[in-house]
């Protein structure tokens, strides 16, 4: 099966899926292995569905896709035509009407224990983990991560996308952050420390800042070299 | 009596996990207490070599646990020392061999009858590590001052921890082969920088030194030829095991008082 079909991207809104010119049920097709192919990384998450313009959309197509999203746990957010068009617009899920600056519901978990090498921890929501990450050992989390320690070992926040999500660690050596689809390792030579950091997505990648200057005025540059590149 | 069963282990190979088994053992019989020192590593036997015993064995601990024969036919005495004994493991045979169940009922019918056993853990975390720990009511975790090492040791930890076979103020480290010239030029971690991420107590600091090679290949564990430092070092460790208080700064004058100074574990 031609593999250019349709290509998928992460986004700020859910994962992308852009429909190349072609024939449209191999395309779907292609869609459904690859959402079984790696269930972990797409389930929970919203698609973004792009057409071509000539496309043809019939409704046994798109009931079609529909199955095949929903089997993958995968919520419809956005069908839309290259250019501009937007064809279908999910509603806003219901939740009780806010007050404009009132934050949505967050589960927040704390975890009292030490990660060895080895540890796994992946949970729903903000984590808040009291006790060390040994190298060797894995923490994620959909929201925001804070480690009340030393954060030696890989840690992922925003797994299901969110950009916006930080990571926090009173002794920032981790061997590697990641945040939605960015990726970052350590620099190779490792300085300690001097206080708490927080990681998070700037521009071209995941910064780092002190504790103290985290989100005051203008991002300021690294204080410590880090590689940085998006995950492709 | 019940006596206690001790695991030496450490996830990484060629840490000195047998060597620190045969002369813990030693020592803990130098001190007056009955010790069984068990292979456990089936297939890859090593711990009746590093004893010199190798030439007297007739039964293993597959023919014990096979009902072949009584596990006390199976000991071998030790001539050198009163009240130790090897029951040495299988070379013919694989760590299939032996279940779970089976390892924990010969170790709580030898605590029945002797003050120690010592189980010399083969390396890995598979069965035959699994095999090793399920009867032990303490660890050692040998480490040596290698990050490959230290995190496998940490591995480890995590593992005896969460099996729930052996709590974790239960479990100890004695740091092997470690060499302070490296040290001080900030080539070798330190004892401190171990401390520091397994957050283990530590039951011995061994130096490293070349008399160990040679008493291994004599078959001949190190505390039985006297009063150099390592036979000290490992005198102290099993003092420990014997729930001594063992202050690292008093009893260590001369090199190893150097070595702890230098650690800060010694004023």
């Amino acid at each position: 099966m031609p593999d250019n079909l349709l290509r998928i991207k992460g986004s700020k809104h859910g994962i992308v899926v852009q429909f190349e010119e072609g024939d449209l049920e191999q395309a779907i097709g292609l869609l459904e292995e690859k959402l079984k192919e790696n269930p972990g990384f797409f389930a929970g998450s919203q698609a973004i569905l792009v057409f071509p313009e000539e496309a043809q959309l019939s409704m046994d197509i798109l009931a079609g896709l529909y199955k095949v999203l929903e089997a993958g746990r995968v919520s419809l957010r956005e069908i839309r035509r290259n250019g501009s068009v937007r064809i279908y617009e999910a509603s806003e899920p219901e939740t009780p009407k806010k007050t404009p600056d009132e934050e949505p519901q967050r589960q927040l978990q704390w975890v009292y224990r030490r990660l060895r090498s080895g540890d796994k921890l992946s949970v729903d929501g903000d984590l808040v983990l009291i006790g060390d990450v040994n190298p060797g050992a894995e923490i994620s989390a959909t929201g925001n991560i804070l480690v009340w320690g030393c954060l030696q070992g890989v840690a992922h926040a925003g797994i299901h996308g969110d950009e916006n999500a930080r990571i926090m660690a009173l002794k920032l050596k981790a061997t590697q952050l990641r945040i939605a689809g960015f990726i970052s390792r350590a620099p190779d030579q490792t300085l300690d420390p001097i206080g708490p950091e927080v990681a998070r997505v700037g521009s071209g990648g995941i910064v780092i800042e002190t504790w103290e200057r985290a989100g005051k005025g203008e991002p300021l540059p690294f204080w410590r070299r880090l590689l940085h590149g998006r995950e492709d | 009596m019940s006596g206690k069963a001790v695991v030496i282990t450490s996830g990484k190979g060629g840490v000195g996990k047998t060597t620190t088994t045969a002369n813990l053992g030693v020592a803990l019989a130098l001190e007056g207490k009955s010790v069984v020192l068990l292979d456990a590593d089936i297939g890859l036997r090593n711990l009746d070599v590093v004893l010199g015993l190798e030439n007297r064995i007739v039964y293993d601990i597959v023919n014990v646990i096979d009902g072949m024969v009584d596990f006390r036919k199976a000991l071998i005495k030790d001539k050198r020392v009163e009240g130790l004994y090897l029951l040495p493991a299988a070379q013919t045979r694989d760590k299939d061999a032996v279940s779970p169940e089976q390892m924990r009922k010969l170790i709580e019918d030898i605590k029945a009858e002797f003050d120690y056993v010592l189980i010399d853990c083969p390396a890995g975390i598979e069965q035959g590590f699994l095999n090793a720990i399920v009867g032990a009511d303490e660890a050692v975790v040998v480490v040596t001052p290698e990050v490959s090492s230290v995190r496998d040791a940490d591995r480890v930890v995590g593992l005896l921890d969460k099996k729930g076979e052996i709590p974790i103020e239960n479990i100890s480290m004695l740091v092997n082969r470690i060499r302070m010239d490296m040290v001080r030029k900030k080539e070798m971690l330190d004892v401190s920088d171990i401390e520091e991420l397994l957050r283990i107590k530590v039951l011995g600091v061994i130096p490293d030194d070349e008399s160990v090679i040679v008493s291994t290949n004599k078959g001949e564990p190190v505390v039985l030829n006297g009063k150099n430092h390592l036979a000290q070092a490992y005198r102290d460790a099993a003092g420990r095991i014997l729930g001594r208080e063992i202050p690292f700064e008093e009893k260590h004058q001369g090199f190893v008082g150097t070595v702890l100074r230098f650690f800060g574990l010694a004023e």
